[in-house]
């Protein structure tokens, strides 16, 4: 079996971007991979493990961006991962989750993938929308926002529960098939400064984006969230219920 | 140029709260409004949609009431959307942005070769929308100049279309065709019962964090409070991973995303990710024993004391 995990280099998920005059600001700012995708990588590992090791499950993992994307799939490398490949994609270019989802449908239908686990969202863009649209490319089933994987080996079959709105419901499917990961479907373990050294001179496979595509949204400017105004501090209950009865 | 509108049915109760607020959002595209409904509710919902909301604008609903599309399987769902909007003069197509909308929307926009805009909190015109990113610390103005405009929108931001009629709209019913056959089996749901109002459209949510210590506190501080005010229960992502409430009730950037009327925060230190969740809400109310929270920034009114203490004294003083 042959997995794909994509992995999104972002902002760290500790820090804000700034935002400045409609515009977005990112420099300076600490890298690290998107944390939905961190799990994903976990859960494939864990799956691989499952099915007997590298020999019978391999996980290759992917990152579209610019150079700094090394540092992402090194880290991949250094949890467990076996391959990674890195799409080229100049600083400043933009990739739209349609136009991720189109080179990673082209790689994966070239290399024979059985199965992408990747994260349900990235927690830049909040957008949600590659592996849907992965799998629709595909047509191969989804299931979105996983908390729980299950390998079937009597009927060679995913089983996976998702959280939705109102509780949680399961489906399953048989290979090929594209998995998004929730953030309680595992906690990825600490990687290691021995583990990162280890894999420093593993190669990283680069690669010239197949297809180019022009922005299909234009995003005109960025602003801030309006100010909230300053709490009012109330120091009894009665004073408390007092204003939220003159508010409501 | 007509607007699709996708509405959905949850078992037994109708149509969901956040299909009326699609709809409200359909009526700021200025165009006639075309919605759809799926599975075997969906006769029963059209007829309730035309008796009791106003809708202005609405001219059709589509009915397919086939029971295999009863749980929205997307790789169902999906190329019945593309088919209808690709022959129809749909210029726009708009759904919530709930699980069912994040996993049906990018795949019917991917076998569109389009790219959707999702999340939507405000349209400012038919081609621009705003949408929150990175967990609503900024928001991004995007324009949309696709020959079709695929939008998903924050229910939360749209208020619901109110009780009328839409009588002049007209039922029509459609087969369902499968066409291509993907392998995707149903296997069950666990939906959690509750006699509470949904926390996505309450106008009063009272939200717990780790603070509450176990389910028996939570629940015993949580409900009562809720139950005066005939408000919904949310929690924090520490509360449901320690199991005082159902994960369904989770409020954040990964869980609901909620903008009552009256948002009380009982014990939540108010981490970047809830914020994300409850930050349009009007009032804010905190309450906790840290007065460096950071949910103190966020809130509109606050108490500092021991939500042990505030809790139930809030409860028997609140009218």
């Amino acid at each position: 079996m042959k997995i794909l995990v994509p992995v999104k280099r972002v902002v760290d998920a500790a820090l804000r971007p700034i935002v400045s005059q409609g515009a977005l600001s990112t420099s300076g700012l600490k890298f690290s991979s998107n944390p939905f995708d961190e799990i994903a990588l976990e859960e494939a590992l864990t799956l691989q493990r499952t099915l007997g090791g590298p020999a019978k499950a391999e996980v290759h993992c992917i990152s579209l961006g610019p150079d700094a994307c090394t540092d992402v799939l090194r880290n991949c490398l250094a949890r467990g991962a076996q391959h990674a490949t890195h799409v080229k994609v100049p600083e400043g270019n933009t990739l739209e989750p349609l136009a991720v989802a189109k080179i990673l449908h082209g790689f994966v239908k070239d290399r024979g993938f059985d199965l992408v686990l990747l994260g349900k969202q990235a927690i830049d863009d909040d957008a949600a929308c590659t592996g849907p649209m992965l799998a629709g490319l595909l047509q191969w089933p989804q299931a979105t926002a996983a908390s729980r994987v299950q390998w079937s080996p009597e009927t060679s079959r995913l089983s996976i529960t998702s959280e939705t709105d109102s509780g949680e419901q399961t489906v399953s499917a048989p290979l090929p098939l594209v998995v998004t990961a929730d953030l309680r479907l595992n906690k990825p373990k600490y990687v290691g400064l021995a583990k990162l050294m280890k894999v420093k001179r593993v190669p990283i496979e680069k690669v010239d984006p197949e297809t180019t595509m022009s922005q299909r949204l234009e995003q005109v400017s960025v602003g801030e969230p309006p100010a909230k105004k300053p709490v009012t501090m109330v120091s009894s209950v009665d004073e408390l219920v007092s204003k939220i009865r003159d508010l409501v | 140029a007509s607007t699709l509108t996708f509405l959905e049915t949850s078992q037994g109760k109708g149509l969901t709260p956040s299909s009326l607020s699609v709809l409200s959002a359909a009526k700021q595209l200025k165009n006639p409004i075309v919605a759809i409904l799926l599975g075997p509710d969906a006769k029963e919902s059209s007829s309730t949609l035309l008796e009791k909301f106003e809708c202005l604008g609405l001219e059709k609903v589509i009915v397919v009431g086939d029971k295999r599309l009863e749980h929205y399987l997307p790789e169902l769902v999906s190329p019945l959307l593309k088919d209808l909007l690709s022959k129809g003069d749909y210029s726009h197509f708009v759904m919530a942005s709930n699980y069912v909308g994040k996993s049906i929307l990018p795949r019917v926009a991917a076998l569109l070769d389009n790219q959707p805009v999702c999340d939507v909190v405000a349209i400012k015109d038919p081609k621009t929308f705003v949408r929150p990113i990175y967990a609503g610390n900024a928001l991004s103005v995007v324009k949309c100049s696709q020959d079709k405009t695929l939008i998903s929108i924050r229910a939360s931001a749209f208020e619901p279309v109110t009780a009328g009629s839409s009588k002049t709209a007209k039922i029509e019913e459609l087969n369902y065709e499968r066409t291509e056959e993907v392998d995707i089996r149903w296997e069950g749901c666990k939906m959690v019962d509750s006699d509470m109002p949904d926390l996505t459209s309450a106008k009063i949510v009272v939200a717990g964090g780790r603070a509450l210590k176990d389910k028996e506190t939570f629940d015993s501080l949580l409900v009562p409070l809720a139950k005066k005010l005939h408000g919904a229960i949310g929690a924090t992502r520490a509360a449901v991973d320690n199991g005082f409430c159902n994960n369904s009730l989770q409020v954040g950037q990964t869980g609901k995303i909620v903008a009552p009327d009256l948002y009380i925060a009982a014990g939540i230190s108010g981490a970047v990710q809830h914020l994300a969740g409850m930050k349009d809400s009007k009032i804010v109310v905190a309450i906790n024993n840290d007065p460096d929270a950071p949910i103190f920034k966020n809130a509109d009114l606050g108490i500092e004391g021991d939500v042990f203490e505030i809790l139930p004294e809030l409860t028997k003083k609140l009218p």
